[in-house]
């Protein structure tokens, strides 16, 4: 926050409104509306070289009906625009806004949880960008100013973090102190990125997937009676499995090159800043104390490489402001090695983030392992097996690879609680490993269905804010995951606490 | 650890201290699970087998008739063993809950964590005198409601649990 910033920003004076050259985006898709009206009365009357007075008008009517509407919304956006005007205070931010009804919002930047900076591809042409505020209000009430000059939204948004923090900080216990400056964590360039969507456990489960896929539809073609068409068949299957293959590729080499082009995380202070996309650039600040837990992905081939993916789960986000409109945040890459001192430096407290070692699971759960993955192999060879009976039925060797991958998965699944952290791990085409600080726990579940109640199995999942996708490891001895039921949610307060214990400004912010 | 399944079962009337004694449901909640998934299906049994009559196949009235009967013995059953599954009890810090037919699960969750607390009552539970006691937290995925439950009983815990709450919501 320079002299500068506080000038441009005219903290105290009178409201402003946002760009005015925001009415060019909903005007631009009111024109693109009207060209395609034109054009479609122009190829009618084209046609029938007749013009729209010879029509009856019934069948004119729709047209009509969209021109008003094309006509009428932008100057409803354009009144809303006039009516809708913000201005700074050191202490707030006020929007007023509405026509026949006027609403005076004001954002006591205290209660700020999380300031983001969204720009999509139109916004970068007309160099604007999004302004979303979260607070800790009612439901994670969000403010958004779209959209305003590209620059003037950056300014504001270091403002509002700037004055949260100096805002935040001034207690007795607490003196105000000067604001580290922001520290630059992780950098990832073009060709890392490229390495992260080819090693993403996306690719490496959905391409076999789909490749067996098209074997299981041809096989389905066989045996429906289509062998006198079997080149044509073949060549069909094949080309819909290649272009599947290529758009699964192509998807995930586009979603992480593009989608996260320039990825960056930094700390400052209590916060990570994010900052990553090409045509929609994206500028996340995450609180630290909102992040949930964390889980470190990883599958076969990143193990080889020895590299893994974080992903950090934050209590709440704003519509769209977390990847995939989710809580989610991606860290695509990071070199297994660096995993610890990276966790240390990104939350600021490597001990709680350090991951212990892991309890196994039983043996029952070896065999369940193994005997589950063998009944997946079998179905999914099926069908080959009966199109080419008998001699198919060799295909069913297959399942014999649940062995080697039953083993495999039983050796990375486990568990470990500790007096501030609890861990699960599993999976193998996709491990995860995930972190839960006790404070962050909400509550926990058992469930047990027969098979596993024979073996004195349960399932734990540990409920935390924000993700709907609880932690959770299948198959735990069964009295364990009892005992784990009753003391990890109880464990929450003597590991420190949560939100009211974690956060600078303590109650005040509720 | 508590071990709930030590805890002595209670049925009764007693004043509720919130020691970890393990609770039936109120046995009328039976009837409303049993009406509220049973009708339903019978009505539509009926008409089916009133339309297939009426188009003269006796067979499929029949048939349908015969499933709903089965439907309606099976409900019974079922609506029975998850009475007996259903338990809950209130520790001095925390609520649990167990319940599950087929697959069995077990919710514990504290009281420092609750931030709404919301007594709900269809029809047919205001007729019945019961209340469902629904805990929220800050998690979506918690599971805690203690459906069938005396309304009496649910007014005296509802503020006494509230009274706990929000100490700490950890988000």
């Amino acid at each position: 926050m320079t002299p500068s910033d506080a000038d441009a920003l005219a903290v105290g004076g009178p409201g402003r409104r946002t760009h005015v050259r925001t009415l060019v985006v909903s005007g631009g898709l009111a024109l693109a509306g009207m060209a395609f009206v034109v054009a479609q009365v122009g190829t009618q009357m084209a046609a029938g070289g007749e013009g729209p007075d010879d029509r009856s008008w019934s069948e004119l009517l729709p047209l009509l009906l969209v021109v008003v509407v094309i006509i009428v919304r932008p100057l409803y956006d354009s009144a809303m625009w006039f009516a809708r005007t913000y201005r700074l205070a050191p202490t707030e931010l006020i929007i007023d806004e509405g026509i026949l009804t006027r609403h005076h919002r004001v954002l006591p930047f205290v209660r700020v949880q999380q300031v983001d900076v969204h720009q999509s591809f139109l916004a970068q042409i007309l160099n604007l960008a999004e302004l979303r505020i979260e607070s800790a209000g009612e439901g994670g009430d969000t403010m958004r100013l779209r959209l305003l000059d590209r620059e003037l939204a950056e300014q504001m948004r270091r403002y509002i973090l700037e004055r949260r923090r100096q805002l935040q900080s001034a207690t007795p216990e607490d003196p105000a102190h000067p604001a580290p400056d922001p520290r630059p964590l992780l950098a990832l360039g073009t060709g890392e990125l490229t390495v992260a969507a080819l090693t993403h456990s996306s690719l490496i489960v959905g391409v076999p997937f789909v490749v067996l896929a098209g074997l299981w539809i041809a096989a389905a073609m066989v045996i429906a009676g289509f062998d006198g068409q079997t080149a044509g068949l073949a060549a069909l299957v094949t080309a819909t499995t290649s272009v599947a293959v290529v758009f699964l590729v192509g998807g995930r080499l586009y979603g992480s090159v593009v989608g996260q082009h320039g990825f960056t995380l930094g700390v400052q202070g209590d916060d990570l800043h994010l900052r990553y996309g090409l045509l929609e650039v994206r500028q996340l600040t995450i609180p630290r104390w909102r992040v949930q837990q964390i889980t470190v992905v990883d599958n076969p081939l990143r193990r080889v490489l020895g590299i893994v993916s974080l992903t950090l789960h934050s209590a709440a986000g704003l519509g769209g402001g977390g990847q995939g409109g989710s809580t989610r945040f991606e860290v695509p890459l990071l070199p297994r090695d660096r995993l610890d001192d990276f966790l240390g430096e990104l939350m600021g407290d490597a001990e709680l983030w350090r991951a212990p070692s892991l309890t196994a699971r039983p043996a029952a759960a070896h065999r369940r392992a193994m005997v589950r993955r063998g009944l997946l192999l079998v179905v999914a060879v099926a069908p080959l097996a009966l199109a080419f009976f008998p001699w198919g039925l060799a295909a069913l060797a297959v399942a014999t690879v649940a062995a080697p991958w039953g083993r495999v998965a039983h050796r990375r699944a486990g568990h470990a609680a500790t007096a501030t952290l609890v861990v699960f791990a599993r999976g193998v085409l996709h491990h995860r490993l995930e972190l839960v600080p006790l404070r962050r726990v909400q509550s926990c579940r058992t469930a047990a269905n027969p098979l596993q109640r024979r073996f004195r199995l349960a399932t734990l999942h540990v409920d935390v804010a924000g993700d709907p996708s609880a932690p959770r490891l299948y198959d735990m001895d069964g009295p364990t995951a009892d005992a784990l039921l009753h003391r990890l949610p109880r464990s929450g307060v003597a590991a420190g606490g949560g939100y009211l214990k974690n956060h600078p400004a303590g109650a005040d912010v509720l | 650890v508590s071990d709930p399944g030590r805890a002595a079962t209670s049925t009764d009337d007693d004043p509720l201290e919130l020691d970890g004694r393990s609770h039936h449901l109120d046995p009328r909640v039976r009837v409303v699970w049993a009406i509220g998934s049973g009708v339903p299906v019978l009505v539509a049994g009926l008409v089916g087998a009133i339309v297939a009559q009426w188009q003269g196949w006796t067979g499929v009235a029949a048939g349908v008739a015969v499933g709903a009967v089965l439907y309606v013995a099976a409900l019974l059953v079922w609506v029975r063993l998850a009475w007996d599954r259903w338990t809950w009890a209130a520790w001095s810090d925390a609520l649990e809950v167990r319940h599950g037919v087929i697959t069995r699960r077990a919710s514990l969750v504290p009281y420092h964590r609750i931030q709404q607390i919301d007594l709900h009552r269809g029809p047919l539970e205001r007729f019945l005198g019961l209340a469902r006691l629904v805990l929220r937290t800050a998690s979506a995925t918690t599971d805690a409601e203690i459906p069938g439950i005396p309304l009496a009983r649910a007014e005296s815990l509802r503020p006494r649990l509230l009274a706990r709450a929000g100490v700490d919501d950890a988000v």
